[in-house]
């Protein structure tokens, strides 16, 4: 796994009671129901698929103190606060986003081809430009596409405007801060009785001139609604015996009202109106409407193209959506450099009990949380370390090599819990005494059940306990001896777990499944505590709650329980 | 595998054209508030729309032109939080069982008797979540939602994704929309052929007035074509040297790309007029007895195919890939026996048109509109088509096959294909009101618009695909057929939708208050 050896992954609880939910759902499948039942009480297996969404690193996971339960990213309801750039580290009002299509409005741009952030840089006069976007990874830069821009700044708004070659994009196209307004207010233009005269000819010169040019799929897209719309009021709002409103329909008021008149006037007019409701939607006919054939679209790209141009499925995907980059592109040459997709900074709420788990600092700058309850507070933090004998495994090193066990040799591993709670807490720990999978390694954990003390304060530990405990406490836990704790100190307990690893028989050619060597451990933790006196606030609500209704008395236990999947080292094979 | 599943998702504007009672004007006034005018006051939260194919999900917002992001099921999508180890150097791509391999890309399969459901409800969990965190940026749950499925999706699984997201977010109610129709709507059309050449099935759909007339499919489309592409490249390795060939890496993602990137320069399918030209060109060259590196390249695909640490490259004889090709998918004319379930395309084509009514098919042959991920193999929708037109020149529109039927077979011939001639009038003319002058100046009027009619060839149609359909149809306001209630879902699920959608039809379209309330839900075709 990627994570260096050894390892700690935690199973959100929330999966098994969702796996329960759904089979019970299907009351045709009783067995089922007993079957997850069953399962619920089985081994949890880590090599199940299923597992590698419910398994999450512990500094993932939060905790709900209504709920009492551990909280994973799937059992959490999110709440956006702020979208910001996380290049630039502007923040976008909420309003804008969408209009910016959430991305940055500014100078933003990652590489279409290596994804990496782009640098604006100038390829001649160092204040006056031209300037081009740079990627200092894969040294791509936008005059590879032919786009160079004036200016420095407002990039985003340049590449807007330019189609790949450095030619102005038509101008039908639907720039992203005008939004959706382009076909309603054209037609609404071509209505106004002010200006009949030559205002309205450029933009329908301009509009004559696209389909010279191919539409691309947002020009297309636009054009087939303006004509999907017209059709429908056409089709839905025909007046029969008026032949000129209907042909060129308008939403004015007068021939509606025209309209609803010759309902109660016409009355003989009706069976020659239901004829005329035959005048249905007809479908697009021509490129300016949005239709398109193939062959028309096939012929403007060049029929050969070097295997080493065309694109890769990842770069296309990067491209997505299609009114900002091109995710059809065939060739490298027709990719765009993409703006900088936004990120949000969002509150967590657990999704029972609507309570607040995490808050962002509103600031974009600022890393803080106003509130955060991470699970790391409430459960044990686990570490794990080879058993310092001789001839035994060293200590890992930081440097990502594998941890390699040989098979059939046992080997002891230190496993110490470290309480972050302000109470006592017993700890029992089950293991299934040879693991799940097609390789059995038979795993003990010598002493199963402890206590852990309180997370008291740091000099407690110095005052409480004589000196000479220090030294007796390695004399007695030096050996492992079942039943007994190995070490022990003001908050932690280590135990040992002995590994024999089973040795994997293959055939020569047969090749290992991915981690297929790897040793990991499921342990179902338990936990039980007693939220003592000390939260005093906490304490006095529980009274005052304890006072409206007997029943629902918080006794200050609380309990959890959790599998916890850890992961050791590879088998030598 | 024929069904024929009337999936009819626009009821209002069906309403509109085939209603012949009286109006009230009520219902005028309503078509007048949802005029453009309105547009411009966007409701505060847009409704998402996402597309959910067996490979992948489509999110973003309606009205917009294409989806803000996709998210393909791989294993790479599939590992637990905080596993890199795919971008480690040290990382090994395995040489897997392409076959075995592919299941891991799949968020179902037809046949569910292996598919968790569980680990279903877990991958688009992830992705969903992942689309609303990443790229919408809007709170999850909020708006609408819009699903775009195919138009055949198991129970189980389609229980089970309406599930997840009822339960895990708060939708209100999920509107459902069948891609074929769809596929049709983002291309202009009202009628047309769609040719879906998907992962698993090949789906040939004949959609008429925005509704499936008929279905069929067949097991020959990208799955299969990944896998014979694989054991090509599988064998190009091999006549590698020994050391090179332990290094060459051969799995899914490399065959996919291969396919993709090789489809777009044109390797995949050969030119019928390059291919002869290239042909004579080799022949010309055998006979100087000299061999030119220009046409070495021309005959062969010069690949740099990936390595456990780089890329080398390597020759790919472009002829066995179009051989490859034809036979994985196109299939020839005179193929003759073949199991019903992996009829070749062209086949499949023919025999769907053939199963039409003669105006539907006089209808659909000039609107063949092709979708799904083998469109980007340049030449291939050409390629079925051509194969196809051979197959009607050779056999004309009848079933029947033999040896002595061509002796007899002209005169039926004449017959069949006299049928095939564009029968739909309602299309494009109307008959033009002889009553009175009024009717008849505004026909001449509408003649003056209209343009001859589209003659009957093969004809393809470029589309913007399902998504942009859905968000160009829910743009419009228009009202799906199949909407889901959030509480009735919970209740009842699925079985709680009614069965005897036609009646329901029936009573909306008598019904004065259209619109408001839904008693009953039903799930139309997926029912």
């Amino acid at each position: 796994m990627a994570l260096p050896f050894p390892y700690i992954y935690i199973s959100c609880p929330c999966s098994d009671a969702s796996r329960r939910a759904l089979t019970s759902k299907r009351s045709s499948r009783d067995v089922d129901i007993d079957r997850a039942m069953q399962d619920d009480e089985d081994t949890f297996d880590p090599r199940h698929p299923r597992s590698a969404f419910s398994l999450f690193p512990p500094e993932h996971l939060l905790y709900c103190e209504e709920c009492h339960e551990i909280k994973c990213p799937r059992c959490v309801t999110e709440e956006i606060n702020a979208t910001y750039c996380p290049d630039c580290l502007f923040e976008s009002p909420k309003v804008m986003v969408r209009g910016e299509l959430n991305r940055c409005p500014r100078n933003c741009f990652h590489c279409p081809i290596c994804t990496s952030q782009m640098i604006t840089t100038s390829i001649g006069d160092p204040k006056s430009g031209p300037f081009v976007l740079n990627c200092n990874y894969c040294m791509w830069n936008t005059l590879d596409v032919g786009i160079k821009f004036d200016k420095a700044i407002g990039i985003r708004g340049q590449v807007d405007e330019m189609a790949n070659g450095g030619k102005q994009r038509p101008a039908t196209l639907k720039s992203p801060y005008s939004g959706q307004a382009e076909p309603a207010r054209k037609s609404s233009l071509s209505q106004t009785p002010l200006s009949p005269g030559h205002q309205d000819e450029a933009p329908d010169a301009m509009d004559r001139s696209v389909p010279g040019a191919p539409l691309d799929a947002t020009a297309r897209f636009n054009a087939l609604r303006a004509f999907y719309k017209e059709q429908i009021t056409d089709s839905s709002a025909t007046d029969a015996s008026f032949p000129t409103s209907a042909l060129d329909m308008a939403y004015s008021s007068p021939s509606s009202l025209q309209r609803i008149m010759n309902i109660y006037t016409n009355r003989d007019s009706s069976a020659k109106r239901s004829r005329q409701k035959l005048t249905i939607m007809r479908e697009a006919r021509t490129s300016s409407e949005g239709f398109i054939l193939t062959t028309e679209s096939t012929k403007v790209s060049s029929p050969s193209i070097d295997y080493d141009e065309t694109t890769t499925a990842s770069q296309r995907a990067f491209q997505h959506p299609s009114f900002i980059g091109n995710p059809d592109a065939v060739k490298v040459s027709e990719l765009r450099p993409m703006p900088t997709l936004m990120r949000t900074k969002r509150s967590k709420r657990c999704a029972t009990c609507k309570h607040i788990l995490t808050r962002p600092d509103l600031k974009i700058s600022s890393a803080r949380y106003r509130i955060k309850l991470i699970a790391l507070n409430y459960i044990p933090f686990v570490t794990i370390k080879p058993l310092p004998v001789p001839g035994g495994l060293l200590a890992p090193v930081p440097d990502g090599a594998d941890v390699v066990l040989a098979p059939g040799k046992p080997v002891q591993f230190i496993m110490t819990l470290r309480n972050p709670l302000f109470d006592d807490a017993s700890v029992s720990l089950g293991c299934p005494s040879v693991t799940p999978g097609r390789h059995g390694h038979r795993v003990t954990i010598l002493c199963p059940q402890f206590r852990i003390g309180k997370n008291s304060d740091a000099w407690d530990d110095a005052l409480n306990n004589p000196p000479d405990r220090g030294t007796l406490n390695p004399a007695a836990g030096g050996e492992q001896i079942a039943g007994k704790l190995y070490d022990q100190g003001r908050n932690w307990a280590s135990v040992v777990l002995e590994i024999v690893p089973a040795s994997i028989v293959r055939q020569q050619s047969a090749e290992l499944d991915e981690d297929e060597d790897v040793i990991e451990i499921p342990i179902r933790v338990r936990l039980e505590w007693t939220v003592t006196d000390l939260d005093a606030g906490l304490e006095r609500r529980k009274r005052d709650k304890g006072l409206d209704d007997g029943e629902d008395v918080d006794d200050g236990k609380r309990e959890l329980s959790y599998w916890m999947v850890v992961g050791i080292g590879r088998v030598a094979c | 595998m024929t069904t024929t599943v009337a999936s009819a998702i626009r009821p209002s504007l069906r309403d509109r054209q085939q209603s012949g009672s009286p109006h009230t004007p009520s219902r005028y006034i309503s078509s007048v508030q949802s005029s453009p005018g309105s547009s411009f006051l966007r409701p505060e939260e847009d409704p998402i729309i996402i597309e959910l194919d067996p490979r992948g999900l489509n999110a973003g917002f309606q009205g917009e032109s294409g989806p803000h992001c996709t998210f393909s099921f791989t294993p790479q999508n599939s590992r637990r939080i905080g596993d890199y180890q795919a971008y480690l150097p040290g990382y090994k791509r395995r040489r897997a069982d392409l076959q075995a391999r592919s299941r891991e890309y799949e968020l179902w399969r037809s046949d569910l008797s292996d598919v968790d459901l569980g680990l279903l409800e877990d991958k688009l969990e992830r992705a969903v979540r992942e689309a609303y965190n990443k790229h919408l940026l809007v709170d999850a749950g909020a708006a609408r939602l819009i699903l775009v499925l195919p138009s055949l999706v198991p129970h189980p699984v389609l229980s089970t994704i309406l599930t997840l997201f009822f339960e895990r977010w708060k939708y209100s109610s999920i509107t459902l929309l069948p891609a074929p129709a769809m596929t049709i709507a983002a291309a202009g059309l009202r009628s047309g052929l769609v040719i879906d050449l998907g992962w698993e099935e090949t789906v040939i759909t004949a959609i008429y007035e925005y509704r499936e007339v008929q279905v069929r499919r067949s097991t020959r489309a990208m799955k299969a074509l990944t896998l014979k592409i694989g054991q090509l490249l599988d064998a190009v390795r091999e006549k590698q040297d020994v050391q090179v060939r332990d290094s060459l890496l051969l799995d899914f993602d490399f065959v996919e790309e291969f396919i993709d990137r090789a489809g777009a320069c044109h390797a995949m399918v050969m030119d019928v007029d390059e291919d002869l030209a290239a042909r004579t060109a080799t022949l010309q060259v055998q006979q100087q007895s000299t061999s030119s590196p220009r046409d070495e390249n021309g005959a062969k695909l010069v690949i740099d195919w990936p390595t456990e640490t780089s890329y080398r490259s390597i020759a790919v004889p472009r002829e066995a890939l179009h051989l490859a090709c034809i036979e994985a998918i196109v299939g020839t004319k005179d193929e003759t026996s073949s199991d019903d379930h992996e009829q070749s395309v062209s086949q499949l084509l023919y025999r769907t048109l053939l199963s039409l009514s003669s105006d539907v098919r006089g209808v659909c042959i000039p609107r063949i509109v092709f979708s799904g991920r083998a469109t980007s193999v340049a030449g291939l929708s050409q390629c079925i088509l051509d194969t196809t037109n051979a197959i009607i020149s050779q056999h004309g529109w009848t079933a029947v096959r033999g040896k002595h039927l061509p002796t007899t077979r002209s005169g039926l011939g004449e017959l069949a294909q006299g049928k095939a001639a564009p029968a739909d009038a309602r299309h494009d003319l109307h008959p033009p009101g002889m009553d009175d002058f009024v009717e008849e100046r505004l026909y001449k009027q509408k003649a003056k618009d209209t343009q001859p009619a589209v003659p009957v060839v093969f004809r393809q149609v470029e589309s913007l695909g399902p998504w942009t359909g859905a968000s160009l149809i829910a743009s419009l306001k228009a009202k799906s057929f199949v909407e889901v209630d959030r509480e009735k879902f919970l209740s009842h699920g699925l079985a709680g939708a009614h069965r005897d959608f036609e009646s329901n039809l029936a009573s909306q379209r008598l019904g004065p208050a259209r619109g408001s309330e839904r008693t009953s839900w039903t799930l139309a075709g997926w029912g």
